[in-house]
């Protein structure tokens, strides 16, 4: 039984066509890696998971629920799939902790004492325990992302989503960043990451899906899409990206 | 101390502020007394007003009817604004206040508490504006990981939105405070003894309008001044104040 399915969903931003007719199964304990050129729609359809954005037609089901049924309670859904976005968007009101903090409080109902225990716990886990009391925007955009990992962790999701996580990172902060997805993913968690970083695809995932405007064109192991891939399109965009990493 | 002559400039100013200073404090502290609780009651009106201003509607999720009320609480904020903001505040003044007046209803109605109300209902127009400037501020994200994490859409902006929108917000509100120092001297058409409609008072008992006036602009321009002056100093406190070095 898969964790989340998706079920022929399309949508348009102003009758433009991002996602056409697009499936998916994601089941417990796998690591997908969703990649593709800008436009190709490979964030839309990771926000439509959690319904940040709303398909036009079509059925998602998480947890044996259909999350598009407009009588789904989506926050009780949410609750459970983490987001990490592109540009942290940690709430720059709060401190660190308080960011992590707040979900457990407001949607958990936890007591201040217990949400504290919990937050610790998981902003040691990502290595910010020391900046518990900093303002957001004091910090890194690496320490950031690793925040902004940490407050998804403490709602301990069934699924973690990844929208480019580490696209607006300086080079040199990517690798503390990458590697939490990492320790994460060795722990068993399931994720759906939307990425550029292809030597982290290829190394992190269980599955691999190659997007091209609104479509999915191929998806299989790491091996297969890299080294044996007979899609054109496939071809085309991972050669391109291999003669990179040879220029290199 | 006689009246000094017409040549005597300087003098005049000292004998019309020595002679009527009494009446002049207390048009400043009426005039010092509107701004503040025009600024702050019209603030309070005005965080309910632009709650129900921006006001989520989700057309998938509720009925037909919650969206229409909704729909009409947006509309009616939005013709408040338009309203207070398209029309000066001289000219309600002279509404409300007569118009109540007339209606003989309220035995308290006097020009005082007319201009407590009419400051307020104004400066609220003008706040709510200065306000959905600071929620448009609030990048998208925040809301977004608000929801992601599984918080409604109310208490996301009750407990990340607002406070930042508050925080924007904070110079166009000591603004607000600034001109309504200057600006409450139209309520002087309804008789409110502020600072303004006492100045003028000294000048008609003396026939001294121009140093009469260098008074009242002498008064407004120190106070204008050590407001700013405190406003500036509350956003560095809070930090909405961006300092450029070069």
């Amino acid at each position: 039984m898969s964790l989340l399915s998706v079920r022929n969903i399309n949508k348009a931003y102003d009758k433009t066509p991002i996602l056409k007719n697009v499936s998916l199964d994601i089941y417990k304990g796998e690591v997908i890696t969703i990649i593709g050129q800008s436009g190709s729609g490979k964030t839309t359809l990771l926000r439509c998971l959690n319904l940040l954005a709303e398909p036009d037609d079509g059925h998602i089901y998480f947890l044996n629920n259909d999350i598009t049924n407009p009588h789904t309670d989506i926050n009780k859904m949410r609750m459970q799939m983490g987001m990490v976005f592109q540009s942290f968007n940690l709430f720059s009101n709060l401190s660190v902790i308080e960011n992590c903090m707040l979900a457990l409080t407001e949607v958990l109902k936890m007591d201040k004492q217990q949400a504290e225990e919990r937050a610790v716990k998981y902003l040691t886990k990502v290595g910010m325990q020391n900046f518990i009391h900093k303002s957001p925007q004091t910090l890194s955009g690496g320490q950031q992302q690793r925040v902004a990992i940490a407050r998804a962790l403490c709602m301990e999701p069934q699924l973690m989503l990844f929208d480019e996580p580490t696209s607006a990172l300086d080079p040199l902060l990517v690798d503390e960043v990458l590697g939490v997805i990492k320790d994460l993913a060795k722990e068993g968690m399931t994720m759906v990451i939307v990425t550029h970083e292809m030597s982290f695809a290829y190394e992190i995932s269980n599955r691999i899906i190659f997007m091209d405007e609104g479509e999915i064109v191929e998806e299989g192991s790491p091996s297969q899409l890299f080294k044996n891939s007979t899609n054109p399109k496939t071809r085309k965009f991972i050669d391109n990206f291999l003669k990179k990493q040879i220029i290199l | 101390m006689e009246l000094p002559d017409q040549s005597e400039f300087l003098k005049t100013i000292i004998y019309l502020f020595i002679t009527y200073y009494k009446i002049i404090l207390y048009g400043l502290g009426v005039t010092i007394l509107l701004s503040v609780v025009g600024t702050i009651g019209g603030f309070v009106l005005a965080l309910g007003l632009t709650q129900q201003r921006v006001i989520h509607i989700d057309k998938k999720r509720e009925k037909r009817f919650k969206r229409i009320l909704k729909q009409t609480l947006k509309s009616l904020g939005n013709g408040y604004v338009t309203l207070f903001r398209g029309t000066p505040m001289i000219v309600q003044a002279m509404i409300i206040y007569y118009g109540i007046a007339t209606l003989d209803i309220f035995s308290w109605w006097n020009p005082l508490t007319a201009g407590l109300i009419i400051v307020t209902v104004n400066t609220t127009a003008y706040i709510s504006e200065v306000l959905r400037g600071g929620l448009q501020a609030v990048p998208i994200g925040q809301m977004e990981a608000s929801r992601s994490l599984g918080l409604t859409h109310n208490q996301a902006m009750r407990k990340v939105v607002w406070p930042q929108a508050i925080k924007n917000s904070l110079p166009g509100i000591g603004n607000e405070f600034v001109v309504n120092l200057k600006d409450t001297a139209v309520l002087s058409v309804i008789s409110v003894v502020d600072l303004f409609y006492a100045v003028k008072q000294s000048a008609s008992a003396t026939y001294r309008t121009i140093e009469a006036f260098v008074i009242a602009a002498i008064v407004y321009l120190i106070i204008t001044y050590i407001s700013s002056k405190f406003v500036n100093y509350l956003q560095k406190r809070v930090g909405t104040a961006k300092v450029v070095k070069a």
